[in-house]
């Protein structure tokens, strides 16, 4: 029988709490962000006539939604 | 279904993580490499550029990273507790670096406002998480303290003047290996500039592979003896002369404006790196203290893992092949890949 006291890595409590800390305010920042960016595209309501992605342009990879869905009080990026 | 046991299960899986590790180096080493490159580089079209000549590829070269260290945890689960916690302040370094890294190859794009900060995430997260790697690499080489069957060094045993060597070196090679990348996937102006970057880098790169070399010898008997007694010297001096050969063919490749030569000479400048670090660390995984077949997780356990990694492997390079063709050529201004 293998008990969880005597299978813990030989790491010193500090250490495990400075990265756990570290981690939390990391995942904060990034989904605060996230977030933040999500509902300010939610704040811009659909129109009437919009224009959707190209379909013609291959969709996936880094900055998944074309420039006309950037966020409200930003520059439109073509 | 048991394969057969006569088959050495633990030099198998040793050479398929090295090669999981290795392939991890090389592909998301000139990503990470591109985000070493940003400050370079500051009109925000051009990092556009940058990024999307990795955009469509990127996050599938970090499986590597997960199937290399998945693996160790599985296959040879000594190593994994010893390593571990030896590395722990890099290695969750590394990770939070990334974190920042993947998510502003998204944000940067979603925010005009906050697309500096974003360009800062990126470019410090990839030169954080390569720099960690570096260190991680120059702990390990140097050796871990082992007691039994754990660790029993200090929090900072992985920061020595060594280690800090192997990270400039780690983070001059994939400014390299992102250089080159670019060299192959742009034109023009942008080109021209990656071209001269990737002089300076190489020439910083050569000269860092050989102080590594030269000191690693006088880190540890074993090494010394590994590489300098008879016949071994033999048959290894090819090594350090396939280097040279590899620089020469590199510059010249400069020199002549290939577009996608001097990407393939950086990468066998890591391959024989690699394959020079192999030879000095076989057959342990914690050198000095576990060798593979100390190390490894009983046979019936690798047996019923290999059974998976044969039927996993050959499909992730078969996709990751795919992807590289797929999104072949150049990348100008005009293509984003939304």
């Amino acid at each position: 029988l293998l008990r969880t006291a005597e299978s813990a890595s030989p790491i010193a409590a500090p250490a495990l709490a400075g990265s756990l800390l570290a981690f939390i305010i990391v995942y904060l920042v990034v989904f605060g962000a996230g977030t933040f960016y999500l509902l300010r595209l939610m704040t811009k309501p659909p129109h009437p006539g919009e224009q959707g992605p190209d379909p013609d342009l291959p969709s996936r990879a880094s900055g998944t939604v074309p420039g006309p869905a950037m966020a409200e009080g930003d520059e439109v990026r073509s | 279904m048991t394969p057969d046991v006569s088959l050495d299960l633990p030099l198998i899986w040793a050479g398929l993580i090295a090669f999981a590790v290795l392939a991890y180096v090389i592909l998301d080493g000139f990503d990470l490499g591109i985000g070493i490159l940003f400050p370079f580089v500051r009109n925000r079209r051009e990092r556009d550029v940058m990024i999307n000549t990795v955009a469509p590829v990127w996050d599938g070269n970090e499986t590597w990273l997960i199937l290399g260290g998945g693996g160790l945890y599985a296959t040879f689960p000594l190593a994994y507790a010893v390593i571990l916690p030896a590395l722990y302040a890099p290695l969750t370094a590394m990770l939070l670096a990334l974190v920042f890294r993947g998510v502003a190859f998204e944000f940067r794009f979603r925010s005009e406002r906050h697309q500096g900060f974003w360009d800062f995430a990126f470019a410090g997260g990839s030169i954080v998480a390569t720099a960690c790697q570096g260190l991680a690499l120059g702990a390990l080489i140097q050796g871990i303290e082992v007691e039994g069957r754990a660790y029993a060094g200090g929090w900072w045993d992985w920061l020595t003047p060594f280690s800090l060597l192997t990270a400039l070196a780690m983070v001059v090679g994939y400014a390299l290996l992102g250089a080159t990348w670019l060299i192959y996937k742009t034109s023009g102006e942008l080109q021209t500039r990656f071209r001269h970057l990737a002089f300076f880098l190489g020439a910083g790169i050569l000269g860092l592979i050989g102080l590594v070399s030269l000191w690693t010898p006088f880190l540890a008997q074993h090494f010394a003896e590994r590489w300098f007694s008879w016949p071994n010297i033999a048959y290894l001096s090819p090594v350090p002369l396939l280097v040279l050969g590899a620089a020469i063919c590199f510059f010249r490749a400069l020199a002549a404006k290939s577009d996608a030569q001097p990407f393939l000479w950086a990468l066998a400048l890591f391959v024989i790196s690699y394959a020079g670090l192999g030879i000095s660390l076989f057959p342990y995984v914690v050198p000095n203290a576990f060798t593979i077949w100390q190390a490894a997780a009983p046979d019936s356990s690798l047996g019923f893992l290999l059974v998976g990694a044969v039927v996993l492997l050959p499909m992730i390079l078969a996709y990751t092949g795919y992807a590289y063709w797929v999104f072949r050529g150049k990348v100008g201004e005009a293509d984003h890949y939304h």
